[in-house]
This record gives structure tokens, C-alpha cells and sequence, in this order.
């Protein structure tokens, strides 16, 4: 529970931050989860980089180089580095949190059991499925010859979504009459009862919270 | 305890599963099924607590169907579906509105039970098939059945896993109706066995009868024990009529 | 390019992210109940299985050119097979699961994530695939286009929510982003089509028949109302503020020649060029989908 807090208010801070003291006030507190970014997530941001790159131009201001302006450069710089101290964050709350407890939290922070109960279920079936089109995909790799056209090869893989879903389709009786065998009756009894958040807890999460205004403050 | 009384089931596609199945079963006794696939085995156990309704006939039992009669599935991934093994084996108490520390302790006592308390917080993607196995079953034994009802239990397993289940089933003293293709195992565990065809009861004999007629077996699709053991290949005479 | 609409954190301002949060919730909430009238105890494990299908289903990918590859976004086929509500939520609940598993996609922003990937898809896709008369050729042709239109409706909003951060010109942003997926919706379609055939081939009955305007009435209603403030000559609040200051035009040249001329000739803002240009594209396309849908529904001989 508390990780997440935590990893939430960082991200609003993250977002509120303006100016380039701020940003480097917060990259300090994040620089001990640095080692865990890897390339392939920094590609994600890509896209967004991209649509963002005009401004480099478009932002009026003496010109630093090749059209580029020197605010221009800043206003981008600036937004580069939300986004990489966003994801520094997010990988930090993700990989090192087991799901179960952030489901957890997800319920404390007042997410409907409904919608709760079903992230589990997905969860414990995404790899059970997803094993199964890993092996449609083995089998469609053991006799692909030749280079077959592109229109083909999306008929192909609509025809392996299909099995696919009418295999998940037989999965989901299955499991239906597997919850109703065991007294399902439409409510979700999977969930631990949440801890309740302990002093200590909410008392580092105080101290955070204010460490955090104080920066945004001072900055 | 359980008397099943011309039992008929027809699928939505209007294949008729089942036609007129009868037979009783005794407070405790072992009983396996067995049948080609296809035969209604599967069809017949989940009518045992009520996941399927059939169209006539019916399934009387001591107590509430689904207390009394514990499904273990065929593939366990379908059973424990919640992220980790304790909210799976809790599944069922819960759902019985039973207090909570009453709960807890059918989660530890059937974890117990099969083997597997060392596994209580683990996620159950991340188990082999025969520990996923035993966890199907403690999650329907913290339900308490009377009756359990166990779907080909040893399909899938490597031998050491199959014998490790077989053991397992030993040591619980429940009634038990098993459908499987395992012939070794039914004549190892089961007193007495149940042939079924087309959705018709076959034979109804102590197993020791049944499997040593190898006429019938062969007739109904199954192969003989002696067969296996001593790799003697026989073409089925018939296979169906 | 599959994740070029999972935005990422710091590239949306706060009140915008709160906006896409409450949209989000909303329309949650509705998908529940909407869900748990309908399905009633099966709701959670078919949703959830079907959800994991999603999941599952965007990793198949084909081959298209240059080490690029077609995915599945999933919204509209979601829609397809289980209607609007139960679609809204089974992509709420991919799209959770990625943030959380993956990293794809950010926490503050996955409120627009949400209404741009699982609301808008589901929408579009169903409001298209619904109004199609209950023929074979003709509702393979409408999941094409709907199918299509659902990821191009997706990176438009998603275009819109960045210019509204300041984070891109919409100038830039949305004809980019529209144009990227005018050609990645293409693949989503291709991918849906063969998906309907293929089931209603093998499964006549594993797909719900499902019609009425609501959803299709609501869905115009959205669509006007999401492109009316674009359309408009006058551009959004930010860069009406960029303008006044005079300096949209100091630097006009160097930006503008980064990206393909979308402008028609008549038509000035390329905001305006770029939705006349959807518009275009969306009878093309439906034009495309009536071929294809005639092909494979003369190949699925079995549909009656």
C-alpha cells in the first residue's frame, strides 16, 4: 500500500514540475531506481517525443542553433525528462511490487471489487492463454515456407485470433462451471481481507508527502 | 449416499449425452468410471453437483449437492483461477459464508492434507501440472465433501507425479467416483468399476471382474491391462458397433 | 507502433490526466452495471477470460513490410463479440495490467489511455458493426471499417489530449498521429475481418447478435462533439494564446516540412484538412471492407 502512495505522489510531483530545479530535486530521489530503466521502455516514450519535437522550433525565443530556439530547447528538455522520471518510477512500483499487492492497494484506494476481482481473474489466465498462442504462433512459425503475401498473412493471423477466441470462449464454461461447483453465486469472495495501513506506514507517507512540497516549494 | 436415478442430458448441439444412467454408490466406497472419451464420463460428473441440470431423471444425495460433492477438473488451470493458492482454497469456505478463522483453518488443514501448506502463498501460474493438481483437490477437500469427484486425475502427469497423486488418494478416506483412462490406477484403488458408453452403463462389476474381461474391454475402446504389461499389441476387434 | 497510444506519464498536465480519470470512471461505472445486468453471475469469469484473450491476442502479429509488423488493439473486436459495456471493461482491464506488468502506458494518464484505447474503441466499433444489416457480406464490411475507424478515432483523441497539454501543436499532432494510424488501422481491420470470418465460419453461434441506435446515436453525438472544437477556424485555447503572442508564425517553415502536406487546397487549418481527410478515408475504407467482406463471406460457405 504504501509503495504506491508513494509512487503516486512522486508521479503528480513529476507533473507538476516547472522548472529545471525541481526536476533535478526529484531525479536525486529517484536516482536509486535508475539502474532498473531498460532501453526497450525508454522506446515507449518515443512516439510522444516525436509529436512533441515542434516545439524545438516553434517555441519563439533567440535561436540556439538550426532553428532550434533556446526556450524551445528547454520546453523539450524539460518534458524528456518528466517522462523519464515518470517511467523510473513506474518500473520501480511495478517490477519490484508483486501483483497481488497492488491489487491490494487498487481495493484500498477504492476500486469496486467487480473491477478488482476481474484484474485478478485476467491476471491468472494472461499466461494460461497466452501460452496458447505462443503455441499457435510455434505451429504457424513450423510451417511457414516462402514469403506468403501480406493480405495472406493477415487472414492467417485473424483465422489464429479466432481459434484462439473460441478456444477462451470454452475456457471461460469451464471455469464458470468450475466457480459454480465450488458455491460461486455471482460475488467475488477471492480478495484478503486488506491489511489496514499501519502507523508507521502512514507516518513515512506523511514525512514523503511533506519532503515533497517542500521541494516543490523551495524550487 | 448417492443414488443416481435414470439420468438423461442432452447438449445444446443436440448430442445426447446421456441416456438413462443408474447406479447407487455407498458412504465411502471407491469407485472408478472409465470409457471411451467421449462416453459421457465428464458429463455425468458434473451433474453430480449441480453445474448441469438434467433434462430427466435425478441425482439424489445425502445434504447440500455442492458441500457434499467435491469436482476436481480435468485441467487444473481451470480450478484455481485466483492469484494465489490460498484465495484459491478459500474459494469454496467463502463462498459458504463461513467465518473467517474458520476459513483459515480449512485453507491450512487441506493444504495439509495434500502436501502442499509450503506452497500457501505462492501464485499458482508458476506450479507444475501435478502440484496444481493437488491444489484442485485441496480446494474442493476445504469445502469438507462427503463425495469426491475426480475428472481423469492423472492425465497429464509424469510417473512420479501420478504416483505421488495415487498415494495421495490412498491416504483420504471420502467416497470417491473417478473417471480416467488409467486402468492401472482403477485396479489398484478402486474396488469397484463403472462402464460407460455412448451415455449407457456397460458394465457395473468389482473391478477385478471388469478388467479381467478382456472381451468387453476391447469391445468399449479400453486395453486390456495384460496388454500394457507385456507390450503384446492387439488390433480391437470391434472398436464400436 | 502497437504502443504508440499508450501514453506514457509527464506528457499530459495534471488537470488534463483528472479530466481523462473522471471520463474513465464514468464510463466504468456504467460498463458495470450495464455488465452485471447482462451477464449476471457469468460476468467475471467471461469477462475476465475474454480479457486475457485480448491480451493474448495483440502478441499475434503479421508481417507487413520493412521489419514492421500488423497488431490487434482489440477494441473493436472486443465490441464485436461481447457489446459495448463488457468491451469498455475487458480493455480497462488490459490496459491496467499493461501499465502494471509492463510499463506500457503511465498511472496519472491511464484515465485518457482508458477512454482513448477501451471507451472510443468500444463505442466506434460497436456503433459501426451495429448498424450493419444482419448479412454476412455486410457485417464482415462493417467490423472492417469499424475496426479501422476505432484505432483512427483512438490517436485522434489521443492527438488532442496531448495538444491540450501543451505537450504538441494540434497543427502537428493530430495530422501525424491520424496519418501513422490510417495505415496501422488498416492492419487492426484485416485482423478483425479474418477474425469475424473465421468464427462465424466455425462457430455460427459463439457471437452474439446484437443491434439498436443507442450506442450508434451516442456514438455520433461523441464524435460531433469531440471534432466540433477542432473543426472550428479558431484554434484551442493554447495555441490561440501562441498566436497572440505571434510566434506560431515566426518558425512556421522548419516544422512544417518535417511532415508530409496534408493540406488541401481550400482548406487551411490542417486540423480541418485532417478530419475532411478521415472522413474521405472512412468511405474508402468502407468501400474496401464491402470487397473484402464479399470475398470472405462467398469463401465461409457454411454462413447461411
Amino acid at each position: 500500500m504504501l509503495r504506491p502512495l508513494l509512487v503516486l505522489t512522486y508521479l503528480l510531483a513529476v507533473a507538476l514540475a516547472h522548472e529545471w530545479q525541481e526536476i533535478g530535486l526529484l531525479a536525486l530521489l529517484a536516482l536509486p531506481f535508475a539502474t532498473r530503466l531498460r532501453p526497450r521502455k525508454l522506446l515507449l516514450a518515443v512516439p510522444f517525443l516525436l509529436v512533441a519535437l515542434p516545439w524545438l522550433f516553434l517555441t519563439p525565443g533567440p535561436v540556439w542553433a538550426l532553428h532550434i530556439t533556446t526556450p524551445g530547447l528547454d520546453r523539450f528538455g524539460l518534458l524528456a525528462a518528466r517522462g523519464l522520471l515518470s517511467l523510473t518510477a513506474l518500473i520501480w512500483l511495478t517490477a519490484d511490487t508483486p501483483f497481488n499487492e497492488l491489487l491490494d492497494s487498487l481495493r484500498r484506494l477504492g476500486c469496486p471489487q467487480a473491477l478488482t476481482g476481474l484484474m485478478g481473474l485476467v491476471y491468472r489466465y494472461l499466461f494460461v492463454i497466452q501460452d496458447e498462442a505462443g503455441r499457435l504462433l510455434l505451429a504457424r512459425k513450423a510451417r511457414a515456407v516462402g514469403s506468403p503475401g501480406v493480405l495472406f498473412q493477415a487472414h492467417v493471423a485473424g483465422s489464429m485470433v479466432g481459434n484462439l477466441f473460441l478456444r477462451s470462449l470454452e475456457r471461460s464454461e469451464r471455469l464458470y462451471a468450475a466457480m459454480q461447483s465450488r458455491g460461486y453465486q455471482g460475488a467475488f469472495p477471492c480478495a484478503n481481507r486488506p491489511a489496514p495501513l499501519r502507523a508507521p506506514h502512514a507516518l513515512t507517507l506523511v514525512v514523503w508527502c511533506a519532503a515533497l512540497a517542500g521541494v516543490l516549494w523551495l524550487a | 449416499m448417492l443414488d443416481v436415478q435414470d439420468l438423461c442430458f442432452r447438449y445444446p448441439d443436440g448430442r445426447e449425452a446421456l441416456q438413462g444412467v443408474t447406479f447407487q454408490m455407498a458412504r465411502g466406497e471407491k469407485v472408478a468410471l472409465v470409457g471411451p472419451n467421449g462416453a459421457g464420463k465428464s458429463t455425468l460428473i458434473l451433474h453430480l453437483n449441480g453445474v448441469l441440470q438434467a433434462r430427466s431423471g435425478r441425482v439424489k444425495l445425502d445434504g447440500e449437492p455442492r458441500q457434499t460433492v467435491g469436482l476436481v477438473f480435468q485441467d487444473p488451470d481451470d480450478q484455481l483461477f485466483c492469484p494465489t493458492v490460498r484465495e484459491d482454497v478459500a474459494f469454496g469456505p467463502r463462498c459458504q459464508k463461513l467465518p473467517r478463522d474458520e476459513v483459515d483453518r480449512r485453507v491450512t488443514q487441506s493444504l495439509q492434507s495434500v502436501g502442499m501448506l509450503d506452497y500457501i502463498d505462492r501464485s499458482s501460474p508458476h506450479l507444475s501440472h501435478g502440484e496444481k493438481k493437488r491444489i484442485a483437490l485441496a480446494t474442493v477437500l476445504a469445502m469438507r465433501p462427503q463425495l469426491l469427484a475426480l475428472d481423469e486425475p492423472t492425465a497429464g502427469l509424469d510417473p512420479r507425479a501420478r504416483r505421488e497423486l495415487i498415494n495421495l488418494l490412498q491416504t483420504l478416506d471420502l467416497a470417491m467416483l473417478v473417471s480416467t483412462h488409467d486402468l492401472r490406477m482403477v485396479s489398484e484403488l478402486f474396488p469397484r468399476s463403472i462402464l460407460l458408453e455412448k451415455g449407457c452403463i456397460i458394465a457395473d462389476r468389482a473391478t477385478p471382474a471388469l478388467l479381467g474381461d478382456d472381451a468387453l474391454l476391447e469391445k468399449h475402446g479400453l486395453e486390456p491391462l495384460c496388454a500394457c504389461y507385456q507390450g503384446v499389441r492387439k488390433r480391437p476387434t470391434a472398436a464400436s458397433d | 507502433m502497437l504502443l504508440a497510444m499508450h501514453i506514457p506519464d509527464g506528457f499530459l498536465t495534471v488537470p488534463v490526466d483528472a479530466i481523462g480519470w473522471v471520463l474513465a470512471i464514468v464510463a466504468i461505472g456504467v460498463a458495470l452495471r450495464l455488465t452485471r445486468h447482462e451477464l449476471g453471475e457469468k460476468q467475471a469469469p467471461w469477462l475476465g477470460i475474454l480479457a486475457a484473450f485480448i491480451f493474448a491476442a495483440q502478441s499475434i502479429n503479421f508481417p507487413v513490410a520493412a521489419g514492421t509488423s500488423g497488431h490487434l488493439l482489440g477494441g473493436a473486436l472486443a465490441a464485436i463479440v461481447a457489446g459495448p459495456a463488457a468491451a469498455v471493461l475487458v480493455m480497462t482491464c488490459v490496459i491496467a495490467l499493461q501499465a502494471l506488468l509492463f510499463q506500457d502506458g503511465g498511472l496519472l494518464v491511464m484515465g485518457w489511455n482508458i477512454v482513448n484505447m477501451g471507451v472510443l474503441t468500444a463505442l466506434v466499433g460497436s456503433a459501426v458493426y451495429r448498424l450493419a444489416p444482419d448479412r454476412p457480406a455486410l457485417k464482415l464490411a462493417a467490423a472492417f471499417l469499424a475496426a479501422w475507424l476505432s484505432v483512427v478515432v483512438s490517436s485522434m483523441a489521443c492527438s488532442v489530449e496531448l495538444a491540450a497539454s501543451g505537450t504538441s501543436p494540434l497543427q502537428l499532432a493530430l495530422p501525424a498521429m491520424a496519418g501513422v494510424h490510417v495505415v496501422i488501422g488498416l492492419g487492426e481491420a484485416f485482423i478483425t475481418v479474418a477474425f469475424l470470418a473465421y468464427v462465424m465460419k466455425v462457430r455460427p453461434g459463439a457471437i452474439r447478435d446484437q443491434r439498436g441506435p443507442i450506442p450508434a446515436l451516442l456514438v455520433v453525438a461523441l464524435l460531433v462533439a469531440l471534432c466540433s472544437p477542432l473543426a472550428s477556424s479558431s484554434p484551442d485555447g493554447l495555441e490561440a494564446v501562441a498566436e497572440r503572442q505571434g510566434f506560431l508564425p515566426t518558425a512556421r517553415e522548419a516544422p512544417y516540412s518535417l511532415l508530409p502536406d496534408y493540406t488541401i487546397p481550400g482548406v487551411q487549418s490542417p486540423v480541418a484538412t485532417t478530419i475532411l481527410a478521415v472522413g474521405l478515408g472512412t468511405l474508402v475504407v468502407g468501400a474496401l471492407g464491402l470487397l473484402v467482406g464479399r470475398a470472405l463471406a462467398r469463401k465461409s460457405t457454411t454462413v447461411s
